[in-house]
């Protein structure tokens, strides 16, 4: 795997450079996490229960966490990575359930009911005394091709979060087209690292940063619990390449203090997840003069994105939505329509990625799997394709343009989510017999989330205090930003004409 | 402005940021705890509090602790009124 062997030598050309930072004061160097991964890889390799099984890498923004996960790279195990804070307990332990019974690497201390459906657990005394130690890896058990590299479980319609199965080829393949993004890299930028593991947006700074000599600067959960705190920490990282959604950027310019005087070394910026808004361009490009502004798109299943723009204010000042790119070298769009025949030049359809860094499919879930990926032929070369369910259009430079989702996955704050999925674990609440959630919009964004409930017994106190104790029950099973902001209760749910439930009615009735 | 008038002008703006008019009887529930507010939404009060009432609280002046209910959101106006 490229991205390992370039690690490795940034590990001897320059071993007391920094790889890792965080906010909470933990640093590692580059030879520091060489050997830690060395010495975790050899006892991955005697722990797991079996060869290429997954490990489930449970914390936050700890350096032992990106440790461990090259570690089962180099031990030829996807790593799972599970953020301690956005996904609760029980989520957690449904993952290790579907994962049935993986090796579970405990960075940070572990909820019961996760250890509870692990094989075996690796905690961090036990790491760090492995670490101590010493170890090292068989290089032939590296990670190459078509093993797996990490599994990312992304919410699922039914109920369930879904693995998402990426290969160490679309692993390499995104790094050596993302880490060129805004132009060539020097070696040695410090790259913001603040969205959860467990969301792959984090990859943009794993892989770019490690693959070019530079390093993370990671904001821990309890740094940005605390805007003054986060403030702080941000004006003393250093940062060059910020890497974020566009809502914690906006978050952050509502501080008139962020800005080039305050973070003077911000270059870049990399945004992915959610739509870019043009103001929100704008108003970084006056307050970071000079700083290029790169908007990317991509679902989880094809690595992180696969297109790029570098959005110019004269761009962002035209009256239309930016543009999301052109696909990368190895990647190709296609727009269809419902029977997957393409649709007419610079119409609109449903967004089909084929290349090189589609991932192999849903972990466990041949059904899944088949009903959104297949195969194509791009360039004389087999590879694998992608139904998004993304709705876009290709305009006549071949710029893809987002619209929206075709069926009831939203994204909130950067947050991928199914709505079902929401549903489905009101519906499993004690005394909820119906369930439907909707969204609010303001300013063509996805504001929050309404829920809408059929009660079997009628709630003997406020509405409101009923809405908070269902708000309470969801938020142990769901991520935090899957709980909706408001409960309404109703007595039965409108109907449309073919008997299904009406929820641009109930839509309406939640505004 | 008489505190009479100001708290039914914050409840009203958080009445409306918080998509909930039951604010108004749960002045000292913690509204981030009950997903009523989120970081984001916490901002949207921060630039409101300025349109209505020319008072700036920067969001890194003030820990989310010391506004995160109906009734601290008033006191934290009140002192700088």
């Amino acid at each position: 795997m490229k991205y390992l062997q370039s690690i490795e030598h940034y590990s001897t050309t320059r071993p007391h450079a920094p790889a890792i930072r965080t906010s909470a004061g933990e640093r590692m160097s580059y030879q520091e996490l060489w050997q830690a991964s060395e010495a975790i890889a050899q006892l991955v390799e005697r722990t797991a229960p079996s060869a290429d099984s997954p490990v489930m890498v449970y914390g936050n923004k700890e350096p032992l966490m990106v440790a461990a996960f090259l570690a089962c790279m180099k031990a030829g195990h996807p790593y799972v990575p599970v953020d301690r804070f956005s996904v609760p307990a029980e989520r957690a332990a449904s993952i290790a359930r579907q994962l049935s019974h993986p090796l579970l690497i405990a960075v940070a201390e572990a909820p019961f009911e996760v250890v509870d459906a692990a094989d075996a657990v690796l905690d961090a005394a036990m790491l760090r005394a492995c670490i101590e130690a010493g170890g090292s890896s068989s290089h032939a058990r590296w990670i190459d091709g078509e093993d797996l590299c990490y599994i990312l479980f992304t919410s699922g319609s039914t109920g369930a979060p879904k693995g998402v199965e990426v290969t160490a080829g679309c692993f390499d393949g995104f790094c050596s087209w993302a880490r060129d993004l805004g132009g060539a890299p020097r070696d040695g930028r410090v790259y913001l690292d603040q969205a959860p593991f467990s969301f792959d947006l984090s990859v943009f700074e794993l892989a770019c940063a490690l693959a070019t000599g530079g390093s993370l600067y990671s904001l821990t959960h309890e740094t940005q619990a605390s805007a003054r705190g986060q403030f702080e920490a941000l004006s003393s990282s250093g940062v060059n390449v910020w890497v974020s959604t566009p809502s914690f950027a906006e978050l952050c310019l509502a501080d008139e203090a962020f800005g080039a005087d305050a973070l003077d070394g911000v270059e870049l910026f990399l945004f992915c997840g959610e739509t870019l808004t043009n103001a929100t361009a704008l108003h970084l490009m006056e307050r970071f003069d000079g700083a290029t502004v790169v908007n990317t798109y991509g679902p989880t299943e094809s690595t992180v994105a696969v297109t790029d723009i570098v959005v110019t204010p004269e761009l962002a000042r035209l009256d239309m939505p930016l543009p999301v790119g052109t696909p990368r070298p190895g990647t190709r769009l296609r727009i269809v329509d419902e029977a997957g025949a393409d649709v007419g030049a610079s119409c609109w359809g449903e967004v089909v990625i084929e290349g090189d860094t589609v991932a192999r499919g849903y972990y466990g879930r041949a059904d899944l799997t088949e009903a959104v990926f297949g195969t194509a032929m791009l360039d004389g070369r087999l590879v694998r394709s992608y139904r998004t369910g993304d709705e876009g259009r290709l305009d006549e430079l071949g710029m893809l343009h987002y619209r929206g989702r075709l069926d009831l996955q939203v994204k909130l704050h950067g947050y991928r989510i199914e709505l079902g999925e929401i549903e489905e674990g009101l519906r499993r609440l004690p005394g909820v017999s119906a369930a439907v959630v909707t969204t609010v919009e303001h300013g063509g964004k996805v504001s929050h989330l309404v829920g809408h409930v059929v009660a079997d017994v009628p709630a003997d106190t406020s509405a409101f205090r009923a809405g908070l104790a269902i708000k309470d029950e969801l938020k142990a099973r769901l991520p935090h930003y899957m709980v909706p902001k408001k409960i309404v209760f109703h007595d039965a749910f409108p109907m449309t004409g073919n008997g299904k439930v009406d929820r641009r009615a109930l839509a309406a009735q939640g505004r | 402005m008489d505190r009479n008038m100001l708290e039914q002008e914050v409840i009203d703006l958080l009445a409306d940021i918080c998509d909930d008019d039951a604010v108004a009887e749960e002045r000292d529930i913690d509204l981030f705890d009950a997903g009523l507010l989120d970081s984001l939404a916490g901002i949207e009060v921060l630039v409101a509090i300025e349109e209505r009432f020319g008072v700036q609280i920067a969001p890194t002046e003030v820990e989310r602790a010391e506004m995160n209910s109906v009734n601290k959101i008033i006191d934290r106006i009140a002192e700088r009124l």
